[in-house]
């Protein structure tokens, strides 16, 4: 792994320890009220926006990387190439 | 007094769907490597809402490619002759050229098919079943999943599970690991019957709205893979410890992985609304116990133009460590490891994405969409342990491909 | 020239506002005591409000003579943004806009769209959180029951 893997590690670390521990901390003091979801109901805002894109993206880096997954359920296949 | 009534305004696009009504998602995508593969997928996706709250979903993926694979053999100072995979005909390759075999083409067609059914306002059961085939694959497969809100939908927590059960029947039999191809018209040794393998995914996941414009989400899996994951059709090079190049005799054996695979996948994402564009940032940490791991980081910053028009501009950037049994080739006369594989997509790499998304509304609330990526992936070129000859040689040549896609999306009202 | 402008844009403004919607702190319950009131709490961007709307509609139409009045409260920040599906709606029901969320924050809801059904007296007979299509059956049942029930 480069420098610059050894770095991206750290960042991402270090941003998923703080997702979770933001996440693991308030949970029920954060959000919104029902009638305030007016931004979070708009088309892109899902957490997953564009499923189809997903998952050729996925089917393409299945068959070109060894890690793979973890973005929902992926599909069988062998992606022997 | 109060009934509960699912289908009030979920954040998840799912929620909202409370008549009759389907969405049917398409796409067909191009994808090209210079040199190498060439492949075409096509998807049609559809969910259709009932009135009572639940929804079916299905999706059909085609895709068929065809071109130049590399073999896992190293390059030479010297021609190299290739049997080919079936036994029958052979190829060669010209002194200091990556060997690949070019005869490599396949179709496969996926089915899947499932539903999510409301078992109360703020939980949602579902389940659904997988199918594919491909010439020499077979992978069938069901999973289910659990989902449940809390503090007035602000949060959801899911638990999925998904098994599959895979088959496969390559052209030419499976080899046994550590033999030598043999030469053309010879049959290679082969072990009996089908190769199977068996994947169990167990997942948790975390959706949590922080504030009226941002949305976090986090996601572990853990994966039990078992029983065959060799690649049949790949091999390494035994090289003379001096030159470099390939043995006298039996030159390249067939490479032999292990039986079991356990994966840990660490995914977050945000997605941040910025009062007209809307911006996706995620990072997924990947690592099992064949030594892999792997950061990879995932932006998309939705430029809105307002009337439903977009420009998406997406970066993605991968950074792979090595199988512990990865290979660039092995050394004669050295003891053979365990399980060696010199397949480039075990070994270190970093991958780059880019790409542009536009999506537009047409007609009656239709969405067509055209994206173009570029996909670049590196490696270690000349590792340290390279001997002879092969430290001339690209052992880790650059693999890019061109990414073409349009999509259509439409709805289908009561 | 300019006065031919003048008046289009007049005009637009004018057709924008013909569904225009009375200010949150207008609704008094009280003031609909004699008749049936189904509130119903909505807004553009939330989808089961586009099939609620409409059964709405069916609703006050049907029912309107009988003493149904149905009341709408919008909760869309930009009322502009509510304006074409709250032009469809039916003559008779009253319109409300409440951009703080004021009255949301009041009747605490617990999801979109909601509707809270009051019989003559003004209590509050039966309230729901969602709409499913598949139950209109059921809510408009209520809403009989509540019509055949206590005359004025």
């Amino acid at each position: 792994m480069t420098w610059l893997g050894k770095t991206l590690r750290a960042a991402g670390l270090m941003l998923l320890t703080g997702a979770l521990l933001g996440g693991a901390t308030g949970c029920a003091n954060l959000g919104v009220k029902p009638w305030e979801r007016d931004l979070l109901a708009e088309p892109g805002m899902e957490i997953d926006p564009d499923v189809v894109i997903t998952a050729l993206d996925e089917h393409i880096y299945f068959s070109k990387e060894a890690s793979t997954g973890g973005l929902g359920t992926a599909g069988g296949g062998c992606g022997c190439n | 007094m109060r009934s509960a009534i699912i289908g009030a305004c979920g954040m998840l696009g799912l929620g909202g769907a409370t008549a009759e009504a389907t969405e049917v998602k398409t796409a067909i995508l191009g994808y090209t490597e210079p040199d190498r593969v060439t492949a075409i997928e096509a998807i049609v996706d559809g969910q259709h809402a009932f009135d009572n709250g639940k929804i079916f979903n299905f999706r059909l993926v085609y895709d068929a490619l065809t071109g130049a694979s590399a073999t896992g053999a190293a390059p030479s100072s010297l021609a190299q002759t290739f049997t080919r995979p079936s036994g029958e005909g052979s190829y060669r390759v010209a002194p200091g050229e990556t060997p690949l075999d070019d005869t490599f083409r396949d179709t496969r067609m996926a089915l899947s098919a499932g539903l999510t059914m409301p078992l109360n306002r703020v939980t949602n059961f579902s389940f659904g079943l997988y199918g594919s085939g491909e010439y020499d694959y077979v992978s069938l497969g069901a999973n289910t999943a659990l989902t449940r809100d809390f503090n007035q939908k602000n949060t959801t927590v899911a638990l999925r599970g998904a098994f599959f059960s895979d088959s496969i029947s390559p052209e030419g039999g499976r080899p046994v690991p550590f033999t030598a191809m043999p030469d053309e018209g010879i049959e290679k040794a082969q072990l009996s019957g089908d190769g199977s393998k068996t994947v169990m995914d167990l997942g948790v996941g975390l959706t949590q709205v922080l504030n009226r414009s941002t949305v976090v989400h986090l996601n572990y899996t853990y994966s039990d893979v078992n029983d065959y994951q060799t690649d049949p059709f790949k091999m390494l090079s035994v090289v003379d410890p001096v030159t470099g190049d390939p043995r006298g005799a039996d030159a390249y054996l067939y490479e032999n992985r292990p039986d079991a695979r356990t994966k840990h996948v660490l995914f977050g994402r945000v997605a941040k609304h910025l009062g007209r564009d809307i911006v996706h940032l995620s990072y997924r940490y990947f690592t099992d116990n064949w030594g892999i791991d792997s950061h990879t980081f995932d932006l998309t910053y939705r430029w809105n133009f307002g009337g439903g028009k977009y420009l998406k501009p997406h970066l993605r950037y991968s950074d792979q460590g090595a199988a512990d049994f990865h290979r660039s080739f092995l050394v004669d006369g050295e003891a053979l490891p365990e399980h060696a594989s010199a397949d480039y997509r075990l070994g270190d790499m970093q991958a780059l994405t880019y790409g542009l998304t536009h999506g537009r509304i047409v007609g009656d609330g239709h969405e067509l969409t055209v994206r173009l990526e570029y996909y670049v992936q590196s490696g270690d070129s000349h590792p340290a342990e390279a001997i002879g000859v092969l430290q001339n040689y690209d052992l880790f040549p650059t693999v890019d491909a061109l990414i073409f896609q349009v999509g259509y999306t439409f709805d289908l009202m009561e | 020239m300019n006065k031919t402008l003048l008046m289009i844009a007049m005009c637009l403004c004018l057709a924008i506002s013909a569904w225009a919607q009375d200010a949150a702190d207008e609704f008094e319950l009280e003031n609909f005591a004699g008749s049936v009131v189904l509130v119903d709490f909505w807004a553009s961007w939330c989808v089961p409000c586009q099939y609620s709307l409409p059964w709405l509609n069916a609703m006050q139409e049907k029912y309107g003579d009988q003493g149904l009045q149905v009341v709408t409260i919008n909760l869309d920040r930009k009322p502009a943004a509510a304006a074409k599906m709250a032009g469809n709606l039916a003559e008779g029901i009253r319109q409300f806009g409440d951009p703080e969320g004021e009255l949301a924050a009041r009747y605490e809801l617990e999801g979109m769209p909601s509707s809270y059904l009051y019989d003559r007296e003004g209590q509050l007979i039966t309230s729901h959180v969602g709409f499913l299509k598949a139950d209109s059956d059921k809510h408009e049942a209520e809403i009989e029951h509540a019509l055949e029930g206590k005359q004025q």
